[in-house]
């Protein structure tokens, strides 16, 4: 979940599990993370306005 | 499985403690120098299954690797496996022209200073030994040295420190031309006696921290640096030398920026010398490498720069 602090999209290959899912829902409507596809692959990075609450927003994607 | 291309060194040695550090740090213990930088070796040689026959990077980090006497320091340089990135991290008082020639000439291509303010007052309050003209004439023995590839740390949140410090600092930071910079909020840890010090003011900084980051960001993208991680930012806009932000360069996003920091992040390394960065006393440390012939602990503890805080 360090990747998180990067600028580029963590892959979400084997974090599923790690993740709590309504709350990934939650924080893409808040505008805070954002998911995408990299090569068919799952992808999550926060916003320029998630980066600013890096690490509450981390915390609370963790399931 | 593929070994791990990034390998993390913890040498602990200081001449003084920072009232705000929580790393594993040793003061006064010259005499350990060489039998730490022995034990490395050991934990190496152990360790050498485990790395990629061809590493992206390899840091030293601290403690002030450059404090360790240089003769264990040479040593080690000497021993480390190639990689295409060789970085020690440095403070700034440190660095004498006959240093950074010595660390050009063991194939260091990358230096990381500790600036963390160039603000005297507030040097004073960390508990920094440099002086903001340290700071200066490091970089250009670096420099001078062939060591093009240089980055900043930064803090802020200092007790004392005000907008205006930090936008000074930013200033002063920008002026030297680093290839990266990274600025770390202050994390004073409760209990410490830095917190006992400067509790309330500490307080009065927190409730500022969020202005202060904001401007961080702010700053540093106005001046052509990417935000790459939360508190990194790489690639000087404006250096001179054709290559020198490129020089090394570890990330896969290929925007010639050197940037550690995101790979060590997004890879999987080694680390030697953590024994000690698990609250293991050195010699402990040693002992257990010796006895086992492993050291108690290798590749948990992750420190790509310095403390995530956010």
């Amino acid at each position: 979940m360090l990747g998180l602090r990067l600028d580029e999209p963590l892959p979400l290959a084997g974090l599923e599990a790690a993740l709590d899912g309504q709350e990934v829902e939650r924080l893409t409507g808040l505008g805070l993370v954002i998911r995408g596809q990299d090569r068919g692959r799952a992808t999550l990075a926060l916003t320029a306005r998630g980066r600013f609450l890096g690490g509450g927003v981390t915390a609370r994607l963790l399931a | 499985m593929a070994g791990a291309r990034h390998l993390y060194v913890h040498l602990p040695f200081c001449s003084s403690r920072c009232g705000y550090c929580d790393f594993v740090t040793v003061v006064g213990r010259d005499d350990q120098h060489e039998r730490y930088v022995e034990a490395l070796l050991q934990e190496l040689a152990l360790e050498e299954t485990l790395l990629d026959s061809d590493l992206d990077t390899v840091y030293l980090g601290g403690g002030t690797p450059t404090f360790t006497s240089t003769g264990a320091l040479v040593r080690l340089l000497g021993a480390l496996p190639a990689a295409a990135e060789l970085t020690v991290e440095a403070n700034p008082e440190t660095v004498t022209p006959e240093l950074a020639a010595l660390l050009a000439a063991c194939g260091v291509d990358r230096v990381s200073l500790g600036a963390q303010t160039f603000e005297p007052r507030l040097l004073r309050t960390l508990g920094r030994v440099a002086q903001p003209d340290d700071v200066r004439r490091a970089l250009y023995a670096l420099r001078d040295a062939g060591i093009d590839n240089c980055s900043l740390d930064l803090i802020y949140g200092i007790p004392g420190q005000s907008a205006a410090d930090l936008t000074r600092d930013l200033a002063e930071a920008l002026s030297l031309e680093p290839q990266h910079i990274s600025a770390y909020e202050l994390e004073a840890k409760a209990g410490t006696r830095f917190t006992h010090a400067h509790g309330a003011e500490l307080e009065r900084q927190a409730e500022s921290l969020e202005s202060y980051f904001e401007r961080v960001v702010e700053t540093l993208t106005a001046a052509g640096y990417r935000w790459y991680e939360t508190a990194n930012f790489a690639g000087c806009p404006t250096a001179s030398a054709d290559a020198t932000c490129g020089r090394g360069t570890t990330s896969a996003s290929g925007s010639g920026t050197t940037t550690s920091a995101s790979a060590w992040a997004r890879s999987a390394q080694s680390r030697i010398g953590v024994g000690v960065m698990h609250r293991r006393s050195p010699a402990t440390w040693r002992r257990s490498t010796a006895v086992s012939g492993r050291p108690a602990s290798s590749r948990s503890c992750p420190r790509p720069c310095a403390t995530p805080s956010r």
